[in-house]
């Protein structure tokens, strides 16, 4: 049906200089203080947690243990109906919404720890946790002078509270020294799965690559379903350590890849975790990995708008972000997911950089007919674009040879440049570029 | 407990966003309930519920009962007998509850960390108010974090021996997917789950002008998945369109004339005036993935009685 057939591996050219090809790759016996392979396996001290969480996570490190951090039958959100239990619903129907909930939620504040739905922007650390109510007069557990107080004599909190992290996360300086060198740094995001954001992800990466000047770093923040390694090629390879940091995975010369699958000591292990240890192994990322000097650090996201989203934004608040790119298919059941991660990205002052439809319109390659598979029935993502005052940075259509060359790990650009998908793509390339203020012309040669 | 007078409960998982777990959830629901069974539907997807947009009850809000909450009815049970349209066949009831319906404003962002999505799934879990359900089939998220670990903990601390059956695995057929859901079925097989059959969605797509078929994502990837993992093929999902605009514009499916699915003439039916009329369950009965979610939804209650 497609005249050229992939051949897995013929875009691959690592250079002279490429540190793809097993030089770094240094057994850990010959200098284990230095180097060694990461592995996931051996967690305990790779991966380290600076939550307080860290040590009910490392516990259960590995494998799936029923292990409850929160006590939901403590926290359970009242909804008020206990006080009226003899009301029946047929005479009196009360309907509610989440905004009553969060009231209660909050008006409930000592018993419900975790309620950051409305404050995106607080620093990341996790709530000490007591073994105890907390006592009249407490000065809090968040407070500097807990532990030290008067009130704090005798309690049975007071060396939780006296040792539980105070203050600002110590680690956003350090991230920010690290992220120093990156000049621009850029968000892919959609709150719908599937829509392509790895792919568009590995795009942008290539096509901002294609400037041999340019150093370009893909950061995979998608812990649970990473895709990147695979659509990369390098889903065989593993990270190293060494004194610098975490070494990257370089797929050319220019660019190099961080993600967890390189991590997993088995390509099908699942990564079952909580939000706390994601939280921690995506400061890890953004800590110690040796990026050196990048021109581009593209950070792509798992869908949804939780854990990974409010880490990578609190984080990376510092060290300031270009902006977010936002990718769609056209159809309203994906629309209404997007629109939820807009507000995010606005709750979160994070600059939306413009969006992209991605899935519009395939052609029959018998019969070059266009038929919209994925209907844009509410203006799709042009429509959206215009609703909520963001810029529409193109739309490119479904072609079954950009999902290939993605399975079998090869760049889109190389293998089919004349397709008025990579055409498509081009465009939208540019157009990113042109709204974080970039020139990315060189591409079009 | 909200989950005593359930009979079966079926998950619905998938490693990867986006290849149709919502979309193969409903019309599961829709050809149980096309068989007499009646159903609910629990959306955990907490960061992007879409169970409301695909059963078209958006604007519908839970109401309060002095135990907990009352899902909201999709379509009531129906006799053989009192229906007066062409519906032959006694057809069961369908609830769904879905965060979804919690929201002021549809377009809001719930930004929530781990714990507090820990504490919406086991309030969902323990404070709904099902009634009598033959089938709960619980809508996941993408992914193996903490809305999963919450259902399946909480699953095994109150369903009670038997009455979780097991999973549904979803995929598309490239290789991409797969290896997200391969994560998936270690997941399971971790926490003991039973598996009860691999869907393989978005498997080709019929031009509707030259019925050429492509295949867009590939193919054959689910059935070489479940293969590899030793668990039950259920069968592949082609892309309709006609059931896409059935779901976002609530048009009844029509097919071109000579159209023959699975052996079943798909031709035009004459329209009639109430042709767009109709529940959701009704005007499904004229997709052309009715027939092959019956014969999948035949397998897999097979699947889940041994």
């Amino acid at each position: 049906m497609y005249g050229k057939v992939v051949d897995r591996g013929s875009t691959r050219r690592p250079g002279p200089y490429s540190t793809r090809s097993s030089s770094i790759k240094t057994s850990s016996s010959s200098n284990s203080k230095t180097n060694h392979v990461i592995d996931i396996s051996d967690g305990r001290e790779c991966i380290c947690l600076d939550d307080t969480d860290a040590e009910d996570e490392r516990k259960s490190a590995r494998d799936f243990e029923p292990d409850d951090h929160v006590d939901a039958s403590d926290d359970r959100i009242d909804m008020g109906y206990a006080a009226n239990e003899d009301i029946w619903p047929e005479q009196f129907p009360a309907e509610f919404d989440l905004k009553t909930m969060d009231a209660r939620v909050d008006s409930r504040a000592a018993s419900v720890e975790e309620n950051d739905s409305t404050d995106i922007n607080a620093p990341l650390k996790a709530a000490p946790k007591l073994v105890a109510p907390e006592p009249e007069h407490c000065p809090g557990p968040e407070s500097q002078s807990a532990g030290k107080g008067d009130a704090c004599a005798g309690c049975p909190n007071q060396q939780i509270c006296a040792t539980a992290p105070k203050g600002p996360d110590p680690d956003i300086p350090l991230i920010t020294a690290r992220l120093a060198s990156v000049k621009h740094k850029i968000l892919v995001l959609s709150g719908k799965g599937g829509v392509g954001k790895s792919t568009f992800t590995t795009m942008l990466g290539h096509a901002f690559a294609a400037n041999p000047e340019a150093q370009v770093g893909i950061m995979d923040t998608d812990i649970c379903g990473p895709s990147i390694p695979k659509m990369m090629g390098v889903e065989q390879e593993t990270i190293h350590v060494s004194n610098a940091g975490w070494s990257p995975v370089w797929v050319t010369e220019n660019l190099g890849v961080m993600s967890v699958q390189f991590m997993l000591p088995n390509r099908d292990d699942a990564v079952i975790w909580r939000g706390p240890k994601k939280n921690g192994l995506i400061k890890q990322f953004l800590k110690d990995v040796e990026w050196g000097e990048l021109d581009y650090l593209v950070v792509d996201t798992p869908p949804g708008t939780s854990d990974e989203h409010l880490s990578v934004n609190s984080f990376l608040k510092e060290s300031g972000v270009d902006g977010a790119v936002v990718v769609t298919t056209p159809q309203e059941v994906s629309l209404l997911d997007v629109r939820k991660e807009i507000d995010f990205c606005r709750k979160a002052g994070i600059k939306v950089l413009g969006i992209v439809e991605n899935m519009s319109g395939f052609v029959c390659p018998k019969c070059t007919h266009e038929s919209q598979i994925f209907k844009a029935t509410t203006g799709g993502a042009r429509g959206l674009a215009k609703d909520m005052a963001i810029p529409f940075l193109g739309a490119v259509p479904l072609d079954p040879r950009i999902g290939m060359a993605c399975d079998f790990g090869e760049s889109f650009f190389d293998n089919f440049p004349d397709s008025p998908a990579c055409n498509a793509l081009r465009h939208v390339v540019r157009r990113v570029g042109e709204e974080m203020g970039v020139d990315t012309s060189y591409q079009e040669d | 407990m909200s989950l005593t007078n359930v009979n079966e409960i079926i998950l619905v998982l998938s490693g990867k966003g986006g290849v149709g777990k919502s979309s193969v959830t409903t019309q599961l629901a829709l050809t149980l309930s096309l068989r007499g069974h009646s159903v609910g539907i629990l959306d955990i997807d907490l960061t992007g519920p879409s169970m409301p947009r695909f059963l078209g009850i958006e604007s519908s809000k839970v109401k309060q009962a002095p135990g907990g909450w009352l899902p909201v009815p999709v379509h009531e049970m129906k006799d053989a007998t009192s229906s007066t349209s062409d519906v032959s066949k006694p057809t069961g009831s369908l609830h769904c509850m879905s965060l979804g319906f919690l929201l002021g404003n549809r377009n809001d962002a719930v930004v929530w960390r781990g714990p507090k999505k820990t504490a919406m799934v086991r309030q969902f879990l323990s404070d709904v108010h099902w009634g009598k359900l033959d089938y709960l089939l619980i809508d996941t998220p993408p992914g193996t974090s903490d809305e999963h670990i919450s259902l399946v903990e909480t699953l095994m601390k109150n369903a009670a021996p038997g009455q979780v059956s097991g999973a549904v695995v979803v995929t598309t057929p490239q290789a991409i997917s797969v290896s997200d859901v391969r994560k998936e079925i270690n997941f399971c097989k971790k926490t003991g789950i039973d598996i009860l059959g691999v869907v393989e969605n978005m498997a080709g797509f019929v031009c509707p002008n030259c019925a050429e078929c492509t295949n867009v994502f590939s193919k054959g990837g689910g059935q070489v998945m479940a293969k590899d993992f030793n668990v039950p093929f259920l069968g592949s999902v082609p892309i309709d369109p006609a059931f896409i605009a059935l779901i976002e514009e609530g048009k009844r499916p029509t097919y071109p004339e000579g159209t023959v699915i699975a052996g079943q003439d798909m031709s035009e039916k004459t329209a009639t005036a109430e042709h767009d009329n109709g529940s959701l369950v009704e005007k499904y009965q004229s997709c052309s993935l009715f027939t092959i979610f019956d014969d999948i939804v035949g397998q897999l209650l097979a699947n889940a009685q041994s």
